[in-house]
């Protein structure tokens, strides 16, 4: 923002704690609707309609699903410069159920015409995909979730060389590939951790965009082996692992694509989010019990 | 307003409304009713009030107009035609295969539509954006939305008139097209908006209530804007839905249906008096 003067900031009352300093710094720039996420995505058309680069900041399921429609209307087909940035996505708020559960957000901005999707990993993978996003004159939406509570916020050893659509590979490995994309990077290296500990040598790519994707590269994740892993806090319908799915049949090519999100079930119990994603059979130690007995099988 | 000025736009008036039945009974189209109530309105806007130039419809400082109920789409295309903004022959094409001039306001690249409305309750949201953006910008330009009153069932209206009272748009003025029908029939047995200058009032807007095909009364309504400094302007306008033919007035089968050639002819020579 200090860059560039046409840059700012649309928030439907979210961000306490966060944008004060912000606020302060840049009050021209900054504007809170109130709490009216259809007004203030509307609100961000009419900015992005006079030169405005705008950011348009709600926790992740009401950024996109609450003003879908405006999302949809008045900024996607219009192809307007409007960054949604969705906060909490997954199960991050697990103690307060459905209401604020994201788990079908990236299924909806995916089937957007106009709309880059991107789930940034990690610290690293985050700041990226917010420059990435200014790249480009267009609608995106970057899905920000909390992967880990612990201190560590890094996945990547350093800064990544990252580009819209590519896969990264983090680590490589012959025997299995796990693809993550988002908050799922955490878990994704403890189940490659796991797969280590049962000596088998797994790949772990993080994939921080979901759409569009870079179809050679993506599909060269089958090169090694036949089979991906996909991890996602997100819905198994519309995720990243169907848009792989999709780029594997759309081909006819004979892979297999395992999608590791959730399933097609609301849940309607509190609890950690490490418990929620285990309702969904999201563990390390399950999934890698279940590519272990994939590989043997194969045998 | 000078008389001889009243009698040539209520003549503009008749001639666009021609022009629209023309253009609805080709295409067999829907919302000719809609587009006859709000087109006093539209042709009124363009002629005085708007500061947009048909040569440079892009220009950063013009004004900003917001047809949000965009179904009467055909009302703004015979008066951009009539500006200038393209020619009026380009109107043969309405809503025929491959046209960008869609039955429903789109950004489809026609000059002159500033955002794409029709879905109820977008155009105002979007019209304080801009709005915003003009304060933000220090420019001169203001921004028109002619609203339904339908549109007024919507809860995303009505958050965007609470921001617009509470940031004081004083350069966002919206005009409702208060016909008294909507979908399914009156306002008042469907969804009750009286009293609704008072709604407007408690909003923090400044009100003014007018005629809606009365070109004398639309020129003191917008004599001075905004109504008041500080506050965005809301302009209620009493319409006929359907109005200027008579068989088409207050008749909200007419939101629906297109004239047949016997409509056709009716409504021409009714309109050619």
């Amino acid at each position: 923002m200090e860059k560039d003067e046409k840059i700012i900031v649309v928030t439907a009352d979210m961000g306490y704690g966060t944008f004060e300093a912000l606020r302060d710094k840049f009050p021209d720039r900054f504007i809170n609707t109130g709490v009216s996420e259809a007004n203030a995505a509307g609100v961000s058309a009419g900015l992005a309609l006079s030169g405005y680069t705008v950011f348009f900041y709600a926790q992740a399921a009401f950024v996109t699903l609450r003003c879908f429609e405006q999302v949809r209307l008045d900024i996607a087909s219009n192809d307007l410069d409007v960054k949604l940035v969705g906060t909490s996505a997954g199960f991050t708020l697990c103690q307060y159920g459905v209401s604020h559960f994201a788990l079908e957000d990236v299924a909806a901005m995916r089937s957007l015409p106009n709309m880059t999707v991107m789930c940034p990993g990690d610290i690293y993978e985050a700041e990226w995909a917010t420059k990435a996003s200014c790249s480009f004159k267009g609608p995106a939406y970057i899905r920000i979730g909390r992967s880990n509570s612990g201190p560590d916020v890094f996945i990547h050893p350093k800064k990544p060389s990252l580009k819209i659509g590519e896969p990264i590979i983090i680590r490589k490995g012959d025997k299995a590939t796990v693809v993550s994309t988002g908050s799922m990077l955490f878990l994704a290296r403890e189940v490659e951790k796991e797969l280590h500990a049962k000596k088998i040598n797994a790949s772990l790519v993080s994939m921080p965009t979901v759409k569009p994707l870079n179809g050679p590269k993506t599909l060269n994740l089958f090169k090694k082996n036949k089979a991906v892993y996909v991890m996602e806090e997100h819905s198994v319908i519309g995720g990243l692992g169907s848009a792989i799915s999709e780029l594997v049949t759309d081909r006819g090519l004979p892979y297999k694509v395992v999608r590791l999100g959730t399933g097609d079930k609301f849940l309607h119990v509190a609890g950690s989010r490490d418990y929620l994603l285990s309702l969904h059979g999201l563990t390390a130690k399950k999934i890698a019990a279940r590519i272990a007995r994939d590989i043997k099988d194969k045998k | 307003m000078q008389k001889k000025q009243i009698l040539n736009l209520e003549k503009k008036a008749r001639e666009l409304r021609s022009q629209i039945v023309r253009m609805i009974y080709r295409a067999r189209a829907s919302h000719i009713a809609s587009a006859y109530s709000v087109l006093d309105i539209v042709l009124y806007l363009y002629g005085f009030i708007l500061r947009v130039d048909p040569k440079n419809p892009k220009s950063p400082e013009r004004d900003r107009f917001i047809l949000s109920k965009g179904w009467a789409a055909s009302a703004l295309y015979v008066v951009l035609a009539d500006k200038g903004f393209f020619k009026m022959k380009e109107l043969d094409s309405y809503c025929t295969d491959g046209s960008k001039f869609i039955g429903i306001a789109t950004m489809s690249g026609v000059p002159g539509i500033e955002t794409t409305t029709g879905s109820m309750g977008h155009g105002l949201p979007v019209g304080a954006g801009m709005a915003v953006a003009g304060k933000k910008l220090k420019s001169k330009r203001r921004v028109f939305a002619v609203i339904s009153d339908g549109e007024l069932d919507e809860g995303s209206t009505w958050e965007a008139i609470l921001f617009a009272g509470h940031n004081h748009l004083d350069n966002l003025v919206i005009v409702v097209d208060y016909n008294g029908l909507q979908s399914f029939g009156r306002t008042k047995d469907i969804l009750n908006l009286d009293p609704l200058p008072d709604k407007f009032k408690a909003f923090g807007w400044a009100v003014t209530e007018t005629k809606g095909h009365d070109f004398s009364f639309l020129a003191r309504a917008f004599a001075k804007l905004p109504l008041q400094k500080g506050k965005p302007t809301a302009i209620i306008a009493h319409t006929v839905k359907g109005k200027g033919v008579s068989f088409m007035e207050n008749k909200n089968e007419w939101h629906y249906k297109y004239p047949n050639e016997a409509d056709l002819a009716a409504a021409l020579k009714e309109l050619s008096n």
